[in-house]
């Protein structure tokens, strides 16, 4: 390109032309511009019609999160009442999990990404994703990070909500938990499922 | 990233995604440039761009190594902004303006010597590119500030490298009488 902008000049300098020794600037733009419509390009390229970027996960690391939240998945369908059942035992997932080691369900749990499908898992992380741990989700690259920002934001308010005596009225009140799942269960379910450590202990990453 | 390793990644489905962000990460500001400098205001420069981006994702996958990367994207961004710049001129008369009538520029007397007042055409560079013809206005565009070379103009445009440098000729010639009345005044 050097070579082309001397040709320029030498062309313009041949015409006779104060082109040439012009210093060439730009009008000038919005700060933050260029950051920001890439990301609407690719918004509205590749990420058209998604809420949630899901890669595929390429590494063990990132495959055990993927698990993970499989098992998230399953176990709130489970407990919220959905019936999600294995395909080819009948047998409620819960049993399943409970007969298995951690290697027996690490194998199952890969037979079982075929049946979750990348849109189950999608639909659930996005309905569900303020139960998932932000920062290994963005880590994991499965969220974007505007939305891992959002997330942290939340994550920051559930955080109080949590020192609070009043945590679950305060959820409510706050729509922090959808009002219609909150009428499908009760207190005493939802203390149980908030002050659940981590789901994922089996799967230390 | 070249555009070498940016085709190699779009041309795999499973890497096609990253290409495809590659390839606005590298040439979104190229583009953008490229069609402001056709179609001065930001909004409509920005519209263009996003129109521009869409058409390139919706084309990559078939894209063929007959063209460079670069020049594909800047006949497609070209043609996006010719079809605005047609669009423009059907919706609307666009009035004739003499050079330095118009209350809006910012024109000032140079009483020595104009030419070495550089801020000033600086200043009115912009509304002399817009008096061009648009063939004019995309030859000098590409040239003047893409720099880019007339083999490659000749492969976006479909124009003689004759022609083409014919036109930057005349742009040349034509922006500099337009600065010089300007000036004058």
């Amino acid at each position: 390109m050097k070579d082309t902008r001397q040709d320029i000049i030498d062309e313009l300098n041949e015409m006779d032309s104060v082109l040439g020794r012009l210093e060439k600037q730009e009008p000038p733009v919005p700060e933050g511009y260029f950051e920001q419509t890439e990301q609407e390009i690719l918004r509205k390229t590749i990420f058209a019609g998604k809420d949630v970027m899901l890669k595929r996960p390429h590494n063990t690391r990132v495959r055990r999160l993927v698990y993970a939240t499989s098992i998230a998945a399953v176990f709130a369908l489970v407990f919220f009442g959905m019936k999600f059942f294995n395909k080819e035992n009948e047998q409620p997932v819960e049993l399943i999990f409970a007969a298995m080691n951690n290697e027996e369900l690490d194998i199952y749990l890969n037979n079982q990404m075929a049946v979750l499908t990348a849109d189950d898992l999608q639909q659930y992380i996005t309905s569900n994703i303020h139960d998932i741990e932000t920062d290994l989700l963005a880590e994991a690259e499965l969220i974007d990070e505007k939305t891992a920002d959002a997330q942290i934001m939340h994550d920051v308010n559930l955080k109080i909500l949590t020192d609070d005596e009043n945590m679950i009225e305060h959820a409510a009140d706050e729509q922090l938990i959808d009002e219609d799942l909150m009428k499908q269960i009760n207190e005493k379910d939802i203390e149980e499922l908030l002050n659940e450590e981590s789901l994922f202990d089996d799967f230390a990453l | 990233m070249t555009d070498k390793e940016i085709i190699a990644l779009c041309r795999n489905e499973q890497t096609l995604e990253q290409g495809f962000t590659c390839l606005v990460s590298v040439y979104t500001k190229k583009i953008y440039w490229h069609i402001r400098r056709m179609i001065p205001d930001h909004d409509d420069a920005n519209d263009v761009v996003q129109n521009c981006f869409i058409k390139v994702w919706k084309g990559i996958s078939n894209f063929r190594e007959d063209s460079k990367l670069y020049t594909w994207l800047y006949r497609i961004a070209t043609n996006e902004a010719i079809t605005f710049m047609n669009d423009r001129h059907r919706k609307q008369v666009v009035p004739m303006t003499t050079p330095g009538t118009d209350d809006n520029d910012h024109t000032q007397r140079i009483s020595d010597e104009p030419w070495l007042d550089m801020e000033a055409v600086q200043k009115n560079l912009q509304a002399a590119i817009d008096t061009l013809p648009d063939k004019q206005k995309q030859v000098f565009v590409m040239r003047y500030f893409d720099e880019l070379k007339y083999e490659d103009m000749e492969e976006i445009l479909g124009t003689s490298q004759g022609a083409l440098k014919a036109s930057f000729h005349h742009a040349v010639k034509k922006i500099e009488h337009y600065l010089k009345q300007t000036l004058n005044q």
